[in-house]
Parts: C-alpha cells; structure tokens; sequence
C-alpha cells in the first residue's frame, strides 16, 4: 500500500516506512541507544532527501526519548538541574548545527559532512566500544574488579564555576556539562542523531556520573535538543514530514517492545559485542561510498540545495 | 474545388507542393482526458490520455505522410548538477553547473523518430526534443556534458520521457497518445503543445495547458508547513509528545 508524503514530496510504501521504524524501535529496545543513526541513512536509502530524512528522523527520536523519560521519571532517575545545564550548552550548539547545514546545502557539500561525520563518529565510538566489549568477554572468567576512576581527581575539578547536582551526588563546574550539551546539540542539528551514544559514556567518563541517573538524564537532554532541531528544521527549512513521521513512530513503539523482550534475555556484554558491530558496520559501508568510484560522476541536486 | 486541387497535387505528386505551403488549410485541433491531476494521499503517479484530430479539408492524403509530436512540459525551475572529483582518496562534490530554466517534467511522443520528422536545425529552433532544449546553462565549454548528465538523470527517474513512435494514428486523422507520470512529478502548471509537421515544416501547432496539485489533506499539510511553518513546528513537536507518552502508557500497561 503506498502513501504519497507531502513534504517529502514522494510516495513510498507504508509497509516499508512502518517495518523502518519498527527495525530502529527493535535495535533501541534492545540496545538502550536511541537509533538515530540509523534512521537517517535507512530514510536516504528509500529516496527521501537527506534534509528531509535529518529532520523527521530528529522529530521520531523526539517521541522515543519522551516516552523513555516518561518511565525513568517515575524511578526518580533523571538529574534535571544536570539535564538542564546539558541543554542550555545543546541550545546554541543545535542553533550553530541547523545553520551550518543550510550553509552547507547551498555549496553541495552537505552529503559529503553528513558522511565523514558519520563515518568519524561512528567508526571511533564503534572501535572503542568493540575493543571494550572484547577485552570484557576475554576476562569475564577472571573477575577483575573495575578500576576505581571515582576517586581520581583530574582536571575537570579544576575548573570554575562549580555547581551541586543533588540526583547525581556531584559537586563539579558547569563547564564540562555545557561543554558536552554543546557538542551533542551541533551533531544533533547536523545529523539528525540524539547522540544518546555519545552522551551516555561521556557522562560516566567525564561527569563521572552515577549509572543510575545516566539513562534518565541523557533521555532528557536527547529530548530537548531533538524537540529543537525538529522544531528549527520545520521553521526555517520546513522538511519535516509528518506523515512520514507519524509512520515511523507507530513503527517504532511496537519494535521496541520487542526489541527489549529479547535484549533482556542476552547477557549485556553479548549486546555490547553486537551494537559496537553494527555501529562499526554502518560506518565501514559508508566509508566505502566515500572512497569508492561512483558509479555516475554526476549528480542533480535536490531543488532545495539548487543555489 | 480546395479538396479537387489537393488531389491534383496528390497526384502530380509535387514535392515541393507542401513546402510552399499549403499551411492554412491544415489544424490541429487536441484534447485533454484530464486537464487537472490531483495528488492525494494513495498518489502513485497519473495516467492520461491527449486525442485529436487534424482537421483537413483533404482526408485522402495518407497518414504517413503528416507528423505529429507531443510535449508535455512541466513547470521551469533552475536546477544544478554536481561533478564529483576524487580529492585526496574521497569522492567529492568539486564541480557544479546550474541550468536556469529546466522543466521539471518533460514528455514528447511522435509519429515517428525525430530526425524523420524534420531537419535539426527546425527541431533546435523549435526546442522540440531534450537533445535540442535550450536551458541557459553556463558559458562553459563543457556545459554540454552537465546538460547530457542532467537529462540521464532525470531519464532515470522517469521524469523525462522520449517516445518516438508513441503517438498512435487512427486513420489520417485521428490520434492520441498516453502519459504516464511518477509520483515525483513536481506540482505547478504544465504546458500541452502538439505539432503537425508535414514534410519537415511545422504547419500547425497547438497548446494546452494542465494543473498538477495537491489535493485534500495533502494540500492542507503542505500549506500548513510551508506557509505557518511556526505553527507547523510547534504542531510537529506536540504530536510527538504525545505520541511517545501514548507508547510510555502502552509500556507500563505490558511490563
């Protein structure tokens, strides 16, 4: 059955569109992580313009996060004075993020940054999430006890401005918050992503986090700084297609119910092993379309990228 | 007594009869089985039919030896096209060129190939065919080699069609031709022109116009995105809170 996407200005099968959400809603069930970067380039595969796909893949993460904040909520586990401080660094990044891609489009290179920043991003998180997931298969037996990093004191305490987040037991400076809030709002603009797979290490590394509050909190963030860049693309380049977006979240909520059944009954180093695979996957494949010879040297820009 | 020296003409079999121009005497008159398509929400393209008839005083003279070409143009738009070079191991967008007047649709049919219809410089000047359109590209020696990539783009996609031989006779007078459309066709207002050739000269043409737009809820939501794209945006967001706090209900429902 097809549908005809008004924004996005072609018709696509609903099947297709409904299984593409449910496929992204399985691995985030499964896996913790919000999917994003899957969702943008699975969008492209089916023919939608990449500034349509970045900006309604950032409008499903949207209802993704709400409905996980929604449940971490209520097991107090969301540090909101942290998230706050996260997003008030995100805010000027997605702001910087959404006008570099309208830079960007007009001088035909958008393809070329949404790529190598894919292929950066998610070829050295991928590497050093699959080597910290080897290393851990090989000494599972052996029972080495984690370092005990908390009680470090390295330079991120010396830093001004120092602030108490009482959910997460820290008294730090906001800089390293903000810092991160803003990283993660200027790839969000840029690629469409939550950067939940960024945000959730970075907080248990560099914050120094509690694991309990991490979950709830980088949710939170994801969820403000996706609510904006999908608030931003449909005002300023008006490519979200809610149709399309409807589509994928009604996809989404069902794959996630079962994406979380079978996560559940997987021991949580396997699971790393896998998300790190395909993280890795993802940015191989698209590595070689970069380094590949295209198939035609030329290409005719979508109308919104005609200068 | 027109129709008697036509015959005569016919007869005598004089070559250079119809290139003097018996012009006025031959019309092409064409309809539309649609003249407005509406894109709704089970869109997958549109099918159309263009008829007519050449109205002629003189219905003996055979069918092969008149011509008819169909173009159906899209809206005109500039348009770029990106040349990809190899720097330092990556390919790259390190060329462009952009086209100021491209039909975002393009569709010719004829009786027969092109260059048995008439002379290249009658097609070129006519801008009848996409080896002979005139887009206003840039003043570059290698313009052409965009402008062939841009037609094998669009060829791809269905957007540009050429079918030779796609415009049927029925009878020396009648003929008809079918469209097909894909769904990527863009909206706007298109043009209809049909020309009868007769011996290499256009001898008459005709033109008629067709509206592709979107219909329903289709319309409303483009409209609404497009022109309170603020209210769109905040419209956006609320639905997807709700949307994700209907799944966190369904969530807790099914732990």
């Amino acid at each position: 059955m097809q549908i005809y996407l008004p924004i996005a200005e072609i018709s696509v099968s609903i099947w297709l569109i409904l299984a593409m959400g449910g496929a992204v809603g399985f691995v985030t069930g499964m896996f913790g992580v919000g999917g994003g970067f899957l969702m943008t380039p699975f969008l492209i595969f089916t023919g939608i313009s990449p500034a349509v796909a970045v900006a309604t893949g950032a409008s499903q993460i949207v209802a993704s996060s709400v409905s996980g904040v929604a449940a971490q909520a209520g097991r107090k586990s969301v540090d909101f004075k942290m998230g706050v401080v996260l997003v008030a660094g995100g805010i000027p990044g997605t702001i910087l993020g959404v006008w570099l891609v309208s830079l960007l489009k007009a001088s035909g290179q958008i393809d070329l940054v949404i790529k190598l920043a894919y292929v950066g991003l998610l070829g050295s998180i991928g590497l050093l999430m699959l080597s910290e997931s080897i290393r851990t298969l090989l000494k599972t037996r052996k029972a080495v006890p984690a370092k005990a990093k908390a009680t470090q004191h390295y330079w991120v305490h010396g830093l001004p401005l120092k602030m108490r987040f009482r959910v997460s037991k820290l008294y730090i400076s906001a800089l390293p918050p903000l810092g991160l809030g803003f990283l993660s709002g200027f790839l969000s603009g840029v690629m469409g992503i939550g950067g939940g797979f960024i945000m959730v290490p970075a907080m248990i590394y560099i914050l120094r986090m509690p694991a309990s509050a991490v979950i709830g909190t980088s949710l939170f963030q994801v969820l403000c700084i996706t609510a904006l860049t999908t608030f931003l693309h449909a005002w300023v380049n008006q490519t979200v297609d809610i149709i399309l977006a409807v589509l994928l979240m009604a996809g989404g909520v069902v794959g996630v119910q079962y994406g979380a059944r079978i996560g559940a009954r997987i021991r949580s180093d396997v699971l790393r092993l896998m998300i790190s695979l395909l993280i890795v996957a993802m940015a191989l494949r698209l590595a070689v379309e970069l380094v590949r010879p295209p198939a035609d040297l030329y290409s005719i820009a979508p109308v919104e990228e005609t200068q | 007594m027109r129709r008697l020296f036509a015959l005569l003409l016919l007869a005598f079999a004089l070559p250079a009869a119809a290139q003097d121009g018996d012009a006025p005497s031959e019309a092409l008159v064409v309809g539309l089985t649609q003249d407005v398509v509406h894109i709704t929400s089970n869109f997958t393209g549109a099918e159309f039919v263009v008829y007519g008839t050449i109205e002629t005083p003189d219905a003996f003279v055979g069918a092969s030896e008149r011509d008819i070409v169909i173009v159906v143009r899209g809206p005109r738009g500039p348009t770029t096209v990106r040349k990809r070079g190899r720097v330092s191991g990556v390919w790259l967008n390190t060329d462009s060129a952009t086209f100021d007047n491209v039909p975002g649709f393009y569709f010719l049919a004829s009786t027969a190939p092109l260059d048995a219809i008439a002379a290249p410089a009658v097609l070129k000047r006519k801008g009848i065919g996409l080896a002979n359109q005139d887009w206003q590209g840039p003043q570059r020696r290698d313009a052409g080699e965009f402008q062939k990539a841009l037609i094998r783009g669009r060829t791809a996609e269905r957007l540009f069609v050429e079918e030779p031989g796609g415009v049927q006779m029925n009878g020396a007078s009648l003929f008809q031709t079918r469209i097909v459309m894909p769904a990527g066709v863009p909206v706007g207002d298109y043009t209809v022109e049909a020309y009868l050739f007769r011996n290499g000269q256009e001898i008459s043409a005709y033109s008629a116009t067709l509206v592709i737009d979107k219909l329903g809820i289709e319309r409303t939501l483009y409209n609404f995105a497009t022109r309170s794209s603020l209210f769109y945006a905040m419209a956006a967001i609320v639905i997807a809170v709700l949307m994700g706090l209907g799944a966190a209900f369904v969530f807790r429902e099914k732990d």
